[in-house]
């Protein structure tokens, strides 16, 4: 994936058997473009991206074990949490869930802990 | 590593009843992960429409037990995060956390963030050792 997304950040770190991964955005994994639209399908391209990076760490959406979500508004919280459930139907992480105006207009970001 | 969800009496059946898609408490390699606990009333469920320092209170009093489910407790809090939807409400949390950790205090961050889909103004986050 775009790593780090050109910003001066890493995608994630990996430190004993954690995986610390970045704010994840909506971003086509291969060219970097910005797929800005509404929660429903920012949360779904967050969520391949969210898996990607854990993949290519080799963990997975199901060793997820602390999620930060941020999205624009709370009126979309439900929007969220259709989206959430289908990527993470069994023994979900530990969640925190606030709005927030978040960077380049996007309108949901995870900011996420895994374990290997 | 292993990755253990750690059911909370009083918190976790109403998550599940409301079909909320998150763990209450998620144990893994010797760290526990607490979701953002809201000023929940823990026999009913609901949120009472309460102050601040009243709602400080209750999301502490709940975080202490997802520790205690999970082994922890408040002395091994490592790093808390603080939301609440008005900086002014600085030092009415402040007054009620600090009773909580009264020796070396966790580390903190302290976020001022948009409201909530229910009417409440306090959640707070963390993760202790076991």
């Amino acid at each position: 994936m775009a790593a780090g997304y050109g910003w001066a950040q890493s995608a994630a770190i990996r430190a004993g058997n954690y995986l610390f991964v970045s704010g994840v955005v909506a971003i086509d994994s291969e060219s970097g473009e910005r797929l800005n639209g509404t929660v429903t399908s920012e949360a779904h391209v967050v969520f391949r991206n969210l898996k990607l990076v854990l993949e290519s760490a080799g963990t997975s959406l199901e060793r997820l074990v602390h999620v930060r979500a941020m999205i624009y508004d709370r009126i979309e919280y439900d929007a969220l949490n259709r989206v959430y459930r289908q990527y993470l139907p069994e023994g979900p992480p530990a969640r925190t869930v606030w709005s927030v105006q978040i960077i380049d207009a996007f309108k949901v970001q995870l900011d996420a802990i895994a374990v290997i | 590593m292993k990755k253990e969800i750690i059911d909370v009496p009083g918190i976790s059946k109403h998550l599940k009843k409301e079909g909320i898609p998150l763990s209450a408490v998620v144990r893994a390699g010797g760290f526990v992960f607490v979701s953002g606990q809201p000023p929940v009333d823990r026999r009913t469920g609901k949120i009472p429409l309460v102050n601040v320092r009243k709602q400080t209170q209750m999301v502490l009093d709940n975080i202490k037990l997802c520790l205690e489910a999970a082994g922890s407790s408040m002395d091994k809090v490592v790093k808390c995060t603080v939301y609440i939807t008005n900086a002014a409400y600085f030092d009415e949390v402040n007054d009620v956390y600090r009773r909580y950790f009264r020796r070396n205090p966790p580390a903190r961050v302290f976020c001022n963030v948009g409201s909530w889909p229910k009417k409440f103004d306090v959640e707070i986050d963390c993760i202790a050792v076991v």
